[in-house]
């Protein structure tokens, strides 16, 4: 169990690169976020934050919105691509993230990161879970693999 | 006396979900939720200390765990044979005092309380103890099966042709029942369910019943809510909740608190269905549970990911009021 405070935690999603993640603060905790549905994004991280010695916590897709309602995230970081003035291309999960940490006065940090070339992915991918069936016969599957982040959501967004 | 959810002519087609525990021969038969969709089925609970076991390994939830609460009393009174009154009653009491620690956010003491009130009513009243908290829980469980299939019409009125809705998690057959209900009065409708991460209710208990119900459903990562709502692609929310603050805060799985919050920035209508309470004033006095880590980060007995990291795994949201654009209630009081 964690002893969590308020304004405690980085809260990190996507493939940030490396010298961008050695700005990381070390007062804060690192969460990341699972990246479903192949979970790229918290392999990916897990490995590099291991080679700066940082032992992240992972979280489900859906448990950001915990973390904010407890006001416990100090910062967003998003692994993006074509930042611009009108936005940022971002793994799929990160307008949830900028969403909720524009409503809760978060800072969204907009990093250099490798975004998926694909918009959409295969459903199968959605219908597996590290390789045993998790999905009904018969259903339809919807799996975009990047959102589009608007500026109006990127606060304090520093290159 | 009219019965409610009566009034309309089209047949209810009921889901497993709906009522997944009963009593058989002295048996309570528990619908394991954790096999659906490979298979179905039921667990035989036959004492307190089983009962609790269903509840905390989440075999049932929701609804399925206010069933298993009310019917491991009659399991008592079953297994009662040669105790008097008074040791019946502290039974009774034990097992309340068992299931209400089962899982805190859920609040169980608000059905064991007016069990062992009846108990000790029939105790101060010189009745037949067994025979007058028996009646009263069959009775009790009569009316809230009425009082569901009536939310289950109201949930059906409030879809309206042509809606594509969002929902999270499981709301217990009754999103699927009032499915069906749509699709023989001819809408149009369409689900889009998130599959709720980490034990997967949404693929393997919503996505499962809308598709046997012949809804049009289509599966989503918990990651994709904000792509929908931003490309227009739902426009109405729909999703239950486990427990309700007597100021319309409410708690619900994990993932619900994001969705509102996006619900609310998107403009898109958010709805709830209820079991209001005054025991609880807000959100901020409910408590949460934390589940064991390892449920996150282990799946069929391997981590998830290689390499050294942590799990934190908070099993419920709590959402303000000011997200919900209506809440279909239901009492279950009396």
């Amino acid at each position: 169990m964690f002893n969590l405070k308020e304004n405690s935690i980085a809260l990190l999603h996507g493939a940030i690169v490396e010298e961008e993640l050695a700005n990381l603060p070390k007062s804060l905790s690192v969460f990341i976020m699972e990246g479903r549905p192949n979970l790229e994004s918290s392999e990916y991280l897990v490995g590099k934050l291991a080679m700066k010695k940082i032992k992240p916590v992972l979280i489900a897709d859906n448990m950001a919105g915990f973390l904010f309602s407890k006001n416990l995230i100090n910062e967003v970081w998003l692994g993006c691509s074509n930042i611009d003035s009108d936005g940022a291309i971002a793994p799929i999960g990160s307008l949830i993230l900028a969403v909720l940490a524009f409503k809760h006065n978060i800072p969204v940090k907009c990093c250099k990161g490798v975004v998926s070339k694909g918009a959409v992915g295969k459903q199968r991918d959605l219908f597996n879970f590290k390789g045993s069936r998790v999905a009904p016969l018969g259903v339809s599957g919807y799996v975009p693999l990047i959102d589009f982040i608007p500026s109006k959501y990127i606060r304090n967004c520093y290159e | 006396m009219a019965r409610p959810g009566l009034q309309s002519n089209v047949a209810l087609k009921e889901s497993p979900l709906f009522w997944p525990a009963k009593m058989k021969g002295g048996v309570l038969l528990v619908l394991d939720e954790t096999l659906i969709p490979q298979k179905l089925h039921y667990i035989n609970v036959l004492n307190t200390k089983q009962a609790v076991q269903v509840i905390k390994a989440m075999k049932t939830r929701a609804f399925g765990q206010f069933l298993v609460v009310l019917n491991a009393f009659l399991l008592d009174i079953g297994n009662s044979k040669g105790l008097s009154d008074k040791a019946l009653l502290l039974k009774l009491e034990s097992t309340a005092n068992a299931l209400n620690r089962s899982r805190p956010t859920f609040p169980f003491s608000e059905v064991t309380s007016i069990v062992i009130s009846w108990a000790k009513k029939a105790i101060e009243e010189k009745r037949d103890l067994r025979d007058y908290v028996s009646k009263n829980i069959e009775g009790y469980m009569f009316g809230i099966r009425q009082r569901r299939v009536d939310r289950v019409r109201r949930i059906a009125k409030l879809i309206k042709n042509k809606d594509s809705i969002l929902t999270h998690c499981n709301v217990s057959g009754e999103l699927a029942m009032a499915a069906h209900i749509c699709r023989q009065e001819n809408k149009e409708i369409h689900f889009f369910a998130t599959e709720t991460r980490p034990y997967f209710q949404g693929a393997k208990l919503t996505a499962w019943e809308l598709k046997r119900m012949g809804a049009k459903v289509t599966l989503i990562a918990d990651n994709a809510i904000g792509s929908i709502m931003a490309d227009g692609l739902v426009n109405k929310v729909i999703v239950g909740s486990d427990r309700s603050c007597a100021n319309g805060d409410f708690a619900n799985k994990i993932g619900t608190y994001q969705i509102a919050v996006l619900a609310q920035e998107f403009g898109i209508p958010f709805f709830v269905l209820t079991q209001p309470s005054q025991k609880v004033k807000t959100g901020m006095d409910m408590p949460i549970e934390v589940r064991d880590s390892k449920e996150l980060i282990y799946f069929k007995g391997k981590k998830i990911l290689k390499g050294n990291f942590d799990g934190f795994y908070p099993g419920f949201d709590v959402v303000g009021h000011q997200f919900v654009t209506g809440a279909v209630a239901i009492n279950v009081q009396s």
